[in-house]
């Protein structure tokens, strides 16, 4: 008999701010936080846009990488939601997903290399590699579990989620702080600009016009333990994370494989693992970054997985409000996710008007639906053709 | 003494600055040899140490040119070679391309590709990025190639540590979610790595005694040599009676992770971190620890490092700890990073086979404190059967494997 895996404490900080709470009410209206980027020169780049973290929001006594102040903060907000106790904390299984991590402390090391700046912080030399997020972190709880740092492109955060399941389930801990973090960085922005992926109008997911995706920051924690853990200590239970799958393309390092038959088995993966239908699902939160590709590849997936009950299963994505957070994008938007069990609402894509010969298929549009949300199915894919699927359930304690 | 199933380690390759293949790897340690040598990559005049271990690259062409995928960048290029030497010792037979394979990789990301995006950055000039640069900077790129070239369609993983990938697909073994795991990791050596462990004053380098060498467990050691390189061995769940158990290079039996978060500051917990990664990776493997007959120490080559693993080591198996040969490889090699822990594997599962284990090479001066028997500078006979090595990571992650070696 599996273990049941809950959420226990969320956190997060985004271009809406600090806060969970602050995040889902932005996100219910269908608000969408881009601003022009000015934190970097942007005049050569085809984008001059990001869903990006608020100046007024970072505490600039803390003299650190931005990565790691976010991803602090984040987790900082998780903890004391959740509630962890001391003793947890030693225990505490650490996993977190990013795609360059410190990659602004890169850019100050590479800068002093090349004598653009006359000095370097001491810090930029251990902020920079990917595991330093995470040990950083490990460092500043106290845990004794060695910590995991993932990357697996856009995907990394889903997979921090699935690793994670899958150590409390296996009796490895009893509780785990999982989550991601990405900056919207000059190198990244000017990465995706090269690309030609980034959107030059609005984003708009699914929409017959859209044209690209947009870049946004942020991290996102979540506190997930075992269910019997977790009420033996009377902590607030979110939901389950009921099911994990992924699934590698084997196809092509930027292109996606085109007929979705790789997100279809990552999800179908997911749904066996929770033993869930797919017509007990709720509504799909789909990756939905707004480029042409993605999206048309995510509907022939979709259409694999639900058949003939597609038309009448809601589908929604959040990238449009904050931006594609990379390898935060799993653990922010299981956030959103998990107040919508909650709350019981399902949140529009914002910038959405009309679908793509894809006549009678429920693009949530224009205003967030109220109604009982009992279980989500999340996708997500990233370079190199790594799919994942997770599958969030409402907490029955029957 | 086995169960029913075995994590056997059916094949392993390696590409390391001794050269291409898990094959040279052995002989040139049992010799003694160091590969480690003055840095021609970037410019080393402003660096008080000097040296570090790079690969071959125009070998790693070569093999890769007659398999059409030159063009990917170096690191995955060493991705890609260390896995066709792993097939190729793994007597491959095309039977790991299915959705039962899974690739779990350790790697930070391609370097050489993050520079060269970020020159163009720079220069305000974005035409100067290659395509596929950006998607090959991104550290799953690697295990993403291999997926694609060798057609591999399980669950896959990527992580900053090569042995944090180990541990990962030793579960999903474990728990029928797979049959067979590609594990490795790739690394490359970059000025921007040099200069990190420069200013953190890590790196090894000359005094007015002694040269430039990595020297574990010596009086005079003073820091790491870093080296770039790869690893890839290939695990496969096997029942006790089917004929790939006799195919079987290796056995791993156990493994265990730890971390302390106060490392640098209080040696003695240090120990104890270490040791409980070591005892972790003795209770899962079931063995009794007399059966431990060799260690593949981290011997990372630091004050710090050398002596909270040598004081881990007599706690953990007493008066024994001075009978059993301690093999810190990285004199020779260098610490390659994502790899450390791997290579250490297939070295240990050469010596199986040979019947030699390498020296513990620039051991001159001993330590007080480091007292035990290091194979100093000479190759030994000796019979390796059950093994453990240990890796561990400048920020204090301690890992154990017990592997199990045919010969």
């Amino acid at each position: 008999m599996k273990h049941r895996v809950v959420v226990t404490g969320m956190g997060t900080i985004t271009c809406f701010g600090k806060g969970k709470e602050t995040l889902f009410n932005h996100v219910i209206k269908g608000d969408v936080g881009v601003r022009h980027i000015d934190r970097f020169d942007t005049s050569n780049l085809k984008c001059k846009s990001g869903c990006y973290v608020p100046e007024d929001e970072y505490d600039k006594r803390l003299d650190t990488d931005r990565a790691h102040h976010l991803l602090f903060v984040a987790a900082d907000e998780a903890l004391k939601d959740a509630d962890v106790l001391d003793s947890d904390k030693k225990n505490m299984g650490i996993f977190l997903g990013s795609i360059y991590g410190g990659m602004e402390s890169w850019e100050n090391v590479s800068d002093y290399i090349r004598h653009i700046n006359k000095s370097c912080h001491i810090d930029s030399f251990n902020r920079y590699p990917l595991w330093a997020l995470t040990e950083n972190l490990s460092k500043e709880i106290g845990t004794l579990v060695a910590a995991c740092s993932l990357s697996t492109a856009c995907s990394s955060s889903d997979f921090a989620l699935g690793l994670a399941l899958n150590a409390i389930r296996d009796e490895e801990m009893d509780i785990a702080l999982v989550g991601g973090v990405e900056l919207l960085s000059r190198f990244i922005v000017s990465g995706f600009d090269s690309l030609n992926s980034l959107t030059l109008t609005a984003c708009k997911p699914f929409d017959k016009n859209r044209d690209g995706l947009i870049l946004g920051e942020g991290a996102g924690i979540l506190i997930i333990e075992d269910y019997d853990h977790a009420r033996k200590r009377n902590a607030h239970i979110y939901g389950e994370i009921a099911g994990f799958g992924s699934c590698y393309e084997a196809f092509d390092l930027a292109r996606p494989e085109p007929t979705g038959k790789r997100r279809y088995t990552a999800a179908t993966r997911a749904l066996a693992d929770a033993d869930c239908l797919p017509d007990q699902i709720s509504f799909v939160k789909a990756h939905g970054t707004g480029t042409p590709i993605n999206d048309k590849i995510e509907i022939l997936a979709l259409k694999r997985i639900f058949k003939e009950k597609l038309p009448s299963i809601p589908i929604t994505t959040y990238k449009s409000m904050i931006g594609h957070t990379c390898g935060a994008c799993g653990a922010i938007e299981a956030i959103i996710c998990f107040l919508c069990i909650q709350e019981g609402f399902i949140p529009p894509i914002a910038n959405f008007k009309e679908a793509e010969n894809e006549s009678g298929l429920f693009f949530v549009k224009d205003y967030s639906r109220e109604c009982k949300v009992k279980t989500i199915l999340q996708m997500a894919a990233g370079f190199g053709g790594s799919n994942t699927s997770l599958i969030f359930r409402e907490i029955n304690h029957g | 003494m086995p169960p029913q199933k075995h994590i056997t380690i059916s094949g392993f390759g390696a590409v390391t600055p001794h050269g291409l293949g898990a094959s040279i790897l052995y002989e040139n340690t049992i010799k003694g040899k160091n590969c480690i040598s003055e840095i021609a990559k970037f410019n080393n005049s402003p660096f008080r140490s000097k040296t570090a271990g790079f690969v071959d690259e125009t070998g790693l062409n070569r093999i890769l040119d007659r398999k059409g995928h030159s063009r990917v960048p170096l690191l995955s290029k060493i991705a890609l070679c260390a896995l066709s030497d792993a097939y190729t010792n793994a007597d491959y037979k095309k039977r790991f391309r299915n959705s039962s394979t899974g690739v779990f990789w350790g790697s930070e990301g391609g370097v050489e590709c993050i520079e060269h995006i970020y020159k163009a950055i720079l220069k305000c000039n974005l035409l100067d990025v290659k395509p596929l640069e950006f998607q090959e900077s991104v550290a799953n790129a690697s295990a993403s190639h291999i997926s694609i070239i060798e057609k591999i369609k399980g669950e896959s993983f990527v992580s900053a540590r090569g042995m944090h990938a180990l541990h990962t697909a030793i579960a999903k073994l474990k728990s029928n979610c797979l049959k067979t795991a590609i594990v490795g990791a790739c690394d490359e050596y970059a000025e921007i790595h040099h200069k990190a462990y420069s200013a953190l004053n890590l790196l090894a380098h000359a005094t007015s005694e002694t040269s430039e060498r990595c020297r574990p467990f010596d009086a005079n050691r003073n820091g790491i040599i870093f080296s770039e390189g790869g690893s890839a061995l290939i695990l496969e769940v096997v029942d006790n009676d089917s004929e790939l158990i006799n195919k079987a290079k290796g056995v791993i039996l156990g493994s265990g992770m730890t971390f302390d978060p106060q490392f640098g500051k209080d040696d003695k917990q240090s120990m104890k971190c270490f040791k409980r990664a070591m005892e972790s990776a003795i209770d899962c493997a079931g063995i009794n620890i007399e059966q431990i007959d060799t260690v593949f120490a981290d011997g990372m080559g630091t004050k710090r490092h050398d002596r909270v693993e040598t004081w881990a080591l007599k706690e953990l198996f007493g008066k024994k700890a001075y009978q059993i040969p301690i093999i810190g490889v990285k004199s020779g090699l260098g610490y390659i990073r994502c790899s450390s822990g791997l290579i250490d594997i297939m070295i240990g599962l050469s010596a199986c086979k040979g019947g030699i284990i390498p020296p513990t090479i620039h051991y001159e001066t001993p330590d007080p404190e480091c007292d035990l028997d290091y194979v100093p500078n000479e190759q030994r006979s000796h019979n390796v059967r059950i093994f453990m090595v240990n890796s561990s990571t400048v920020e204090g992650v301690f890992n154990s494997v017990i592997v199990y070696g045919v010969n």
